[in-house]
C-alpha cells in the first residue's frame, strides 16, 4: 500500500467537502498515522464540525458525536451502569466513547470537570465506571472543535492535562477569497457530505501505523527537537513549557511528515514545519506572558531560536 | 506612512540656473562668443540643473516608508524597537536621508533629542537606499508612562545628489501604528482576595441554571424527569426510581467600578495610577483563577454616550484587552459623577457575585452600593491599603 496514493485519496474525499486546506488535510493524515487527537480551533463558521465529519467518514469505522454544552455529564461520556429492577442488577449502558472516530463538539462549552471525563480514555484507550476498567476500541481518535472567539460566555478553557493529549492543534482560518468564491459555487449543489467514502480500512490504518517505527531520526535531529521542548520551558513568557508527552508528539509528529514526503529519516525541516502544531497548545503562558502576546507566537520564537542542525551525516538509505 | 513634498529648492542652484539663462540669452540675441571652457562648464551645469530637477520631481514618486509592527504592546520601563521598513522602487537612489520621527511622550526614543519640547519625543535617523531595493532602519524606545502612543510628526530629508541643500518632505495623514503602555502591576497583599473573592465560597443568588455535578439529594420519579437524571444506585436501594436534585451552579464574576473623579472636583485623583496600577494586578489574578469580570469607568464616550467599558469574559485575551483598556483609559477627559455609574449599575448591568469599586465612598454613593448589596452583590473597595469589604451601613465619617 502507498502511502501517497492513500493520501492523495484522502485529499481527494476530503475535498468534495473542504475546499482548499490542503495543508490541514495532511497534518490530518499525520495525525491519523499516529492516532493522535486532534484539537480544531477556528472562529465560527469556517468548516471545524464538517471537516471533522467528512474525517470520520473518509476513515470508515464507527463515528459518533457529543455536542457539549454546560450541563452535559461525565456519565453522558464515558456511560454508566442502570439499574435494572427487573432483574435487580446493574447493566452497563456504554457511553459515545465506544467508536472509532469521536467527534467532540464545541468541547470547551463543557465545564472542566466533564471534559476531564475524556482524559482517561484519550491517553489510555480505556474507561472506568464504578470501579470497572473497559477498553474501547482501536483506533480511537477524538476530533475537537472549539471556538476562541472573544465572547468567552458559557465556555470554559480546556485544562491543561486535556490540551497535552491533542497531539495537535490546527487552527483552520478563513479561506482565501478563491477558495471562497470555488466554495460559493459549489455549495448547495448537493450534499456534499454524503459523496465522501471512505479510503481506509482499520487494517488498513493499523498498517500505516506502524510503518511510523521504520522512520529514522539522526541524533542532531533529536538534539534540534529537544532544543527546541527545554527552550520552552525557559522562556519569559512561558509559565509552564511542553511536557515529556509533547517532546514525543513533536518527534512521532515529524516521522509522519517525513513519510508522507516519501523519506525514511526525518529532517530538521520536518521538525520546524510541525512544531508549531505540536507545541503553541501546549504552553502555559505566565501573566506577563498573556498580557504582552499569545502562545503561537512564543512558539514561532522559540522555534525560530533553537539553532538547526546543518551537517546529517549520511542515512543508510541514501548510500 | 505617506509623505508629501515641502519645497525647499537650493538658492544656490537657484542662482546659477538664473546666471546660465543670462548668458545664454546673451549669446543669442546679442552674439556674446563664449570661450569653450566656459561652454562646456555650462553645459555640465545645465545638464546637473536637469538632473536635479528630475530628482527632485521622482525621488519620492515610488518611496514607501511601513511600520513593521502595527501594534506594540509593553509594560512601562520595558525596551522595544520601532522598526520602519524603506523601500525604493523608483529609479533614484538617497544617499544619506534623514527621517526625523515624533511620538506621543508615554514612550521615550532612546536617542531623544526633544529638548523643550512638551508632550513629544523626537529622534532622527540616517538612511542610505539605492534604486529597486529596500532597507530596514530600527530605532530604540522604552515605555515611560501608562498610555497609547502614535507617531504624530515625521519630515523627511533627502540630499540633493545633483546639487546643493536638499529635498524636504512632511509626514500627512495619520499611521495606524500604535505603542500601547501597559499600567504597571501593583501587587496587593491583603488577604481578601484570595479568601473572599475565589471561586469555592459563594453562590449566584441569581442563578437561572443547576449545577448538574452538586448532587444534594434525591426525590421519587415522576415521568418529566430525565433519565440523565436518575440516581441509579438510589433507586437499586430504594427499590424505586430516584431523581437527582442538584444545587444551584455557582459561578464567581466581578464587576469592576473605576472612579476617574476626586471625591470633590473633575480632576481625577491623585492616586488614580496606583489606582490603575492596582486594578491590573487584580485583575491578573482573576484571569489566572479563571474568574469572568466586566470593568465600567465613569469616563464617558462622547459618540456613544455611554460609560467605557469592557465586557466581561476571561481568559489571557480578556487579559490583554483589560490592560489596553487601562491604557486607553483618559483621566482628563469628560466623565460622570460615580453615582450615575452606579445607578445605570442598578438599573441596566448584571449583578454580579463580587463588586469591587475604587475611590472614596461619600454617603450618596455609599447608598447605591448598598443597593447592590442587597441585590446579592458582595462589595468591596479598592484603595491604598488593598481590597477591603465595603460596609454600607457606616456613614461617611466612620469609614474615613
Amino acid at each position: 500500500m502507498d502511502i501517497q496514493e492513500k493520501l492523495g485519496h484522502f485529499k481527494d474525499e476530503m475535498g468534495k467537502v473542504i475546499i482548499g486546506k490542503e495543508k490541514v488535510i495532511e497534518l490530518i493524515f499525520v495525525s491519523l498515522l499516529q492516532k493522535g487527537h486532534i484539537l480544531f480551533e477556528s472562529v465560527p463558521g469556517t468548516g471545524k464540525t464538517m471537516l471533522s465529519k467528512s474525517v470520520a467518514r473518509a476513515i470508515g469505522g464507527t463515528f459518533t458525536r457529543i455536542q457539549f454544552t454546560p450541563d452535559i455529564l461525565p456519565s453522558d461520556i464515558t456511560g454508566l451502569n442502570i439499574y435494572n429492577p427487573k432483574t435487580q442488577e446493574f447493566e452497563l449502558r456504554k457511553g459515545p466513547v465506544d467508536t472509532d472516530i469521536l467527534l467532540a463538539d464545541e468541547i470547551n462549552r463543557a465545564t472542566p470537570r466533564t471534559q476531564s471525563a475524556l482524559l482517561e480514555v484519550m491517553e489510555e484507550k480505556q474507561v472506568t465506571i464504578d470501579g470497572v476498567r473497559i477498553p474501547v476500541d482501536e483506533p480511537f481518535i477524538v476530533l475537537a472543535t472549539q471556538n476562541p472567539i472573544e465572547s468567552r460566555q458559557g465556555t470554559f478553557d480546556l485544562p491543561e492535562a486535556q490540551m497535552d493529549r491533542f497531539l495537535m492543534k490546527i487552527d483552520l482560518g478563513y479561506p482565501s477569497r478563491e477558495e471562497e468564491k470555488l466554495m460559493l459555487d459549489t455549495h448547495g449543489a448537493q450534499n456534499a457530505l454524503d459523496g465522501v467514502r471512505p479510503v481506509f480500512s482499520k487494517d488498513e490504518i493499523i498498517e500505516l501505523q506502524s510503518r511510523l517505527s521504520s522512520v529514522e531520526v539522526n541524533d542532531a535531529v533529536q538534539e534540534y527537537a529537544l532544543d527546541i521542548i527545554h527552550s520552552s520551558r525557559n522562556h519569559e513568557h512561558v509559565d509552564t513549557g511542553v511536557s515529556p508527552r509533547g517532546t514525543i508528539a513533536l518527534l512521532q509528529a515529524a516521522k509522519g511528515i517525513a513519510l508522507i514526503r516519501g523519506r525514511h529519516y526525518v529532517t530538521p525541516d520536518d521538525i520546524k514545519y510541525i512544531a508549531p502544531f505540536v507545541i503553541s497548545h501546549r504552553l502555559v503562558l505566565n501573566i506577563e506572558g498573556m498580557a504582552l502576546t499569545e502562545a503561537d507566537a512564543v512558539a514561532f520564537d522559540i522555534i525560530n531560536s533553537a539553532e538547526v542542525p546543518v551537517e546529517y551525516g549520511v542515512l543508510r538509505d541514501e548510500v | 506612512m505617506k509623505f508629501k513634498s515641502v519645497f525647499s529648492d537650493s538658492k544656490t542652484m537657484n542662482f546659477f540656473t538664473g546666471a546660465v539663462i543670462i548668458l545664454f540669452t546673451l549669446n543669442i540675441f546679442y552674439g556674446i562668443q563664449l570661450n569653450r571652457l566656459i561652454a562646456v562648464s555650462l553645459g555640465l551645469f545645465i545638464s546637473s540643473a536637469v538632473l536635479n530637477y528630475l530628482y527632485e520631481r521622482n525621488v519620492a514618486k515610488k518611496l514607501r516608508f511601513e511600520i513593521i509592527d502595527k501594534e506594540t504592546r509593553m509594560f512601562k520601563n520595558q525596551n522595544d524597537l520601532l522598526r520602519i521598513r524603506i523601500s525604493q522602487d523608483g529609479m533614484m537612489p538617497i544617499l544619506a536621508g534623514r527621517l526625523t520621527i515624533s511620538a506621543g511622550d508615554d514612550i521615550r526614543f532612546q536617542d531623544d533629542i526633544s529638548t523643550g519640547v512638551r508632550q513629544h519625543t523626537i529622534t532622527a535617523v540616517t538612511f542610505t537606499v539605492m534604486p529597486k531595493s529596500r532597507t530596514l532602519i530600527t530605532i530604540p524606545f522604552s515605555g515611560y508612562s501608562r498610555g497609547v502612543s502614535k507617531i504624530v510628526r515625521s519630515e523627511l530629508k533627502i540630499p540633493r545628489i545633483f546639487g546643493f541643500g536638499s529635498i524636504d518632505l512632511e509626514q500627512y495623514g495619520k499611521t495606524d501604528h500604535e505603542i500601547i503602555i501597559y499600567p504597571d502591576r501593583h501587587a496587593l497583599h491583603n488577604r481578601e482576595m484570595e479568601n473572599r473573592m475565589m471561586p469555592g465560597g459563594f453562590t449566584e443568588r441569581n442563578a437561572l441554571f443547576s449545577d448538574p455535578l452538586m448532587t444534594n439529594g434525591t426525590r421519587g420519579y415522576i415521568p418529566e424527569d430525565s433519565m440523565r437524571d436518575i440516581h441509579w444506585k438510589a433507586s437499586a436501594k430504594t427499590g424505586e426510581l430516584q431523581t437527582r436534585l442538584y444545587d444551584k451552579m455557582t459561578r464567581v464574576s466581578w464587576l469592576i467600578l473605576i472612579n476617574l473623579r476626586s471625591e470633590n472636583s473633575y480632576a481625577p485623583p491623585g492616586n488614580i495610577e496606583t489606582i490603575f496600577e492596582k486594578v491590573a494586578f487584580v485583575t491578573g489574578k482573576a484571569a489566572e483563577a479563571g474568574i469572568p469580570y466586566k470593568i465600567i469607568t465613569n469616563m464617558v464616550m462622547l459618540n456613544s454616550r455611554s460609560f467605557f467599558s469592557l465586557e466581561k469574559s476571561t481568559g489571557s485575551l480578556h487579559y490583554r484587552r483589560t490592560l489596553e483598556t487601562l491604557a486607553r483609559t483618559d483621566t482628563v477627559t469628560y466623565t460622570l459623577h460615580f453615582e450615575r455609574l452606579l445607578r445605570h449599575v442598578q438599573m441596566h448591568e448584571e449583578i454580579p457575585t463580587h463588586v469591587i469599586f475604587t475611590g472614596v465612598a461619600d454617603d450618596p454613593i455609599s447608598q447605591s452600593l448598598s443597593v447592590l448589596e442587597a441585590k446579592g452583590a458582595h462589595v468591596f473597595q479598592l484603595d491604598d491599603y488593598g481590597i477591603i469589604p465595603f460596609e454600607s451601613t457606616k456613614t461617611g465619617e466612620a469609614r474615613r
